[in-house]
């Protein structure tokens, strides 16, 4: 079974979001696959987080589905995990999802196409996870659980992102409607193997035949995991960076204030030009983190929509210094938010230091006042600050 | 009660930064989005505190807080914050606009060969790894320790793609060759090129950052940075015989860095760079600024076609067709030397579902040459791919076959592209026959040596 939520029935046709989730970890006809080995692999190897990033993601959507701006109406799931991954996440197991090979996805596609045909109200989230390549630098080829299954075209069991992509645009046939908003994360190597150069240009098979659109004003930006002529990366059984960030995101380090509604309140959300602006922030703290060199790119067309919505201003780490360290010993921090309601009240000396906590997103007064003998040579500080994702940063500068 | 008004004044030190249209966001002490507009409008505002930042696209944020009265109008002044702020004001341009880290020059640990090219040192991975054969190993990229795990690379050597006369030989132990600048005019699909160096001007010398200004003609330019042990990085030079662009050089503790190009137009160089960091609201903010009004960008053949292009492909990006009405028509028509216009108009067409007529404006691309805009390539490409995928049951067959014969051609620069860069930038010696391939060594004399810019 693919379609691991529907509720099609129950919301009778209303618009909503169609989600179609892919992963790919164990690749079949790759050394140690368990199938017999193909002889094009590229050199590849087996992988171990693509499915568990799928899964979170697919976890994410349906613990998070009142946050999203349409109701949740399908999702297919499509997940190849490895041994590793199962072990660290049996549910997996019971998700009921299939495996992705290349005749699942394509008829999960189709499926998933279908759905979100004949409202251009409706809404659709592609993410796939798994091995990629490029057989020239501008496009994105995903390899599916069977690549390199004997005697088979090299990426006969690959699909084309831009077969994908040029398949969901709105049809030339003004009565046929598709969803306007289309959401694509693509979390896979876009490397050039060096087989192909030697090779004619391959062929990708077509997951469905592309016609002529019609206009075409989607919003429908695609995510890269990796800028063109570079790789992928993640940690062995455990989220892929980019999955990594792209969740983070989601919780929060891409949230953003909105316009105000009608009682006055700030409304909080993730849409695409926040997520934007946010990723490269997360994907560069996991390579500081991890020492890695981890990239995206934007592609498709990046128009803004809200991707979904918060309950709450997301929590803001903020690290506090006292410039200059000495007069760490007579310097007292109240920081009090916009309506004049204190919220830090640290008295000397700051300790931990740096000072490190969280704090929601928002405006803040923050002042290092200056008290007790011996602090003459120190005078008080006051800033009114924005603290925001990813990160709030504020060095007292005490010296007189 | 009587609203008041926010007015914004910018405090930058050059008279181009202090003359911007800068995106700004105004917001409520709760936080809320109350508006985004530019420095240059007035913004009717209730009465009341308000935060306002405008981010630059090298990622200084200037900010301020105001109180609004009833009636009253506020002028607010952003400045970036001191330890952000230029080292010098002829270099403000370049520290506020551009972001892309300075990449060190390659160390070169061999010898000198014999006019030998190699390509870059790639790693071999492909999220996993590629199986690192050279050591028989099976080794995984996967972290932990993933620096350890890499693949050792693999280093193919081959020959120059450009004649080897015209590749001067040092041989092995030659003296190191200076970095040099040179530029090319002419079609380089059709491979006519002809040096252009006059085009170059002679920069002041500077410690940390130089601007070379590059004179533009009616005619595809690009120039092309050399340095021995790297690939020749081959840059499409945005300037036409009405308006100039510059080729910027950085200096850092590793050396010169790889050049990057500016345009003239102030606010198109800001809208391509906001694209560039993915600040994509800045970027919708900025297309609205009166220095992008296409009316006037395309008023008649003295205006400014190449702004009128970055304009033109941000509304594409951002899917603002309901705004490109004639823009991309008259752009097309009015400035024929320009590869863009051709490549602009062809995917408006297509994205409005006229690919009959996309295909007839694509296939004008091989007269004038590569666009000089990387999304230029990446439209056409991708149609062009789309289009024969449709095939003959949807298309005239002799422009299909037309068709493939332009893609063949612009597909042989397409892996040699980066396309992270909203300039055309590839590599190869010869850039009419685009490779991978560093250079060893080059003639002495061609076009200027980068290291003299430099005091």
């Amino acid at each position: 079974m693919t379609l691991v939520y529907d509720e099609r029935q129950s919301l009778q046709g209303k618009p909503g979001l169609h989600a179609l989730i892919a992963g790919v970890s164990l690749y079949k006809h790759l050394p140690n696959g368990g199938g017999v080995t193909g002889t094009r692999g590229f050199g590849l190897q087996q992988l171990s987080s693509p499915a568990i990033t799928a899964y979170k993601i697919y976890r994410w959507l349906l613990d998070n589905k009142d946050r999203m701006p349409l109701p949740l109406v399908t999702v297919r799931l499509l997940i190849s995990p490895s041994a590793a991954e199962l072990a660290k996440e049996p549910a997996m197991a019971a998700a009921g999802a299939d495996p992705c090979s290349y005749d699942n996805f394509a008829a999960a596609a189709h499926g998933w196409r279908d759905d979100a045909g004949g409202d251009e109200r409706k809404m659709t989230l592609f993410y796939f996870a798994g091995h990629g390549v490029q057989r020239k630098k501008s496009d994105a080829v995903m390899l599916m659980d069977d690549f390199n299954k004997p005697f088979t075209g090299p990426l006969s069991k690959a699909v084309d992102m831009e077969n994908i992509f040029n398949g969901m645009a709105p049809p030339a046939d003004t009565s046929k409607k598709i969803a306007q908003c289309q959401l694509y994360f693509v979390d896979a190597c876009r490397m050039v193997p060096e087989e192909f150069n030697n090779l004619e240009w391959l062929n990708v098979p077509d997951v469905w035949g592309v016609d002529k659109s019609g206009r075409d004003d989607r919003v429908a930006p695609i995510f890269y995991a990796a800028v063109p002529g570079t790789e992928a990366k993640a940690l062995k059984a455990r989220t892929t960076f980019f999955g990594e960030a792209l969740l983070q995101c989601l919780d929060g380090a891409a949230g953003e204030a909105m316009e105000q509604n009608a009682q006055g309140d700030a409304r909080w959300g993730v849409s695409v030009y926040s997520l934007a602006k946010a990723l490269p922030a997360q994907i560069e703290a996991l390579n500081k983190k991890y020492k890695v060199a981890q990239d995206w790119a934007p592609g498709g067309l990046v128009k803004d929509e809200i991707i979904c919505y918060m309950k709450e201003p997301p929590k803001v780490p903020v690290a506090l210094e006292i410039d200059p360290q000495d007069a760490l010993p007579y310097v007292t921090i109240e920081v009090k938010d916009y309506a004049a309601g204190a919220v830090w009240d640290l008295k000397p000396p700051l300790q931990p230091y740096p000072y490190e906590d969280s704090l929601p997103a928002g405006f803040y007064t923050f002042t290092a006042k200056v008290t007790g003998a011996g602090a003459q040579n120190y005078k008080d500080y006051v800033r009114l600050l924005k603290i925001s994702p990813p990160r709030g940063e504020w060095k007292a500068k005490v010296s007189s | 009660m009587k609203p008041g008004a926010l007015e914004f004044q910018l405090n930058f030190k050059s008279y181009e930064l202090l003359g911007l249209d800068l995106p700004v966001e105004v917001r409520r002490p709760n936080m809320s989005l109350v508006a985004r507009t530019l420095s240059s409008q007035l913004l009717e505002v209730e009465p009341g505190d308000y935060f306002v930042v405008a981010v630059l696209p090298a990622g200084q944020e200037m900010s301020n807080f105001v109180k609004v009265g009833e009636g009253k109008t506020e002028k607010v002044i952003l400045s970036p914050e001191p330890e952000d702020e230029s080292p010098h004001e002829s270099h403000e341009l370049s520290h506020y606009f551009l972001k892309r880290p300075a990449p060190k020059p390659p160390a070169r640990k061999e010898p000198l060969k014999y006019s030998k090219i190699r390509p870059r040192r790639r790693r071999g991975n492909i999220r996993g790894g590629l199986k690192d054969r050279s050591a028989g190993g099976e080794k995984s990229s996967i972290l932990p320790e993933l620096a350890a795990e890499l693949a050792p690379d693999r280093v193919p050597t081959f020959e120059s793609g450009w004649g080897e006369k015209e590749v001067e030989s040092h041989g092995a132990g030659a003296a190191e060759l200076k970095p040099r600048l040179r530029v090319f005019a002419g079609n380089v699909l059709l491979g006519a090129l002809e040096p252009a160096d006059f085009l170059l001007t002679s920069p002041r010398q500077d410690p940390a950052v130089v601007q070379v200004l590059v004179k533009g003609q009616n005619l595809p330019l690009l120039t092309q940075f050399l340095r021995q042990g790297a690939r020749p990085l081959n840059f499409a030079l945005p300037a036409w015989v009405q308006s100039t662009c510059s080729v910027v050089f950085k200096r850092g503790p590793g050396g010169i860095a790889d050049p990057e190009v500016q345009l003239a137009h102030h606010v198109a160089d800001l809208l391509l760079r906001y694209q560039e960091q993915s600040l994509f609201e800045q970027a919708v903010t900025a297309t609205q600024s009166s220095a992008m009004n296409a009316k006037e960008l395309l008023r008649d053949k003295a205006g400014e076609p190449i702004a009128a292009a970055v304009g033109a492909y941000a509304l594409l990006r951002l899917g603002s067709l309901e705004l490109l009405h004639n823009w991309t028509e008259n752009l097309m028509n009015l400035f024929t030397w320009l590869p863009d216009g051709v490549a602009i108009r062809g995917e408006h067409l297509a994205r409005l579902g006229d690919h009959d007529a996309a295909l007839d404006v694509f296939l004008g691309l091989s007269s004038r040459g590569l666009p000089l805009f990387s999304e230029g390539l990446s439209y056409v490409t991708k149609r062009l791919r789309l289009y024969d995928s449709i095939g003959e049951k949807e298309f005239d067959a002799d422009k299909l076959e037309a068709g493939r014969g332009l893609l063949a051609d612009l597909q042989r620069f397409v892996p040699y592209v980066d396309f992270g860069s909203p300039i055309l930038t590839y590599t190869g010696l010869d850039p009419t026959k685009p490779d991978g391939a560093s250079v060893e060594s080059y003639p002495k004399e061609v076009g200027m040596d980068v290291s003299a810019f430099f005091t």
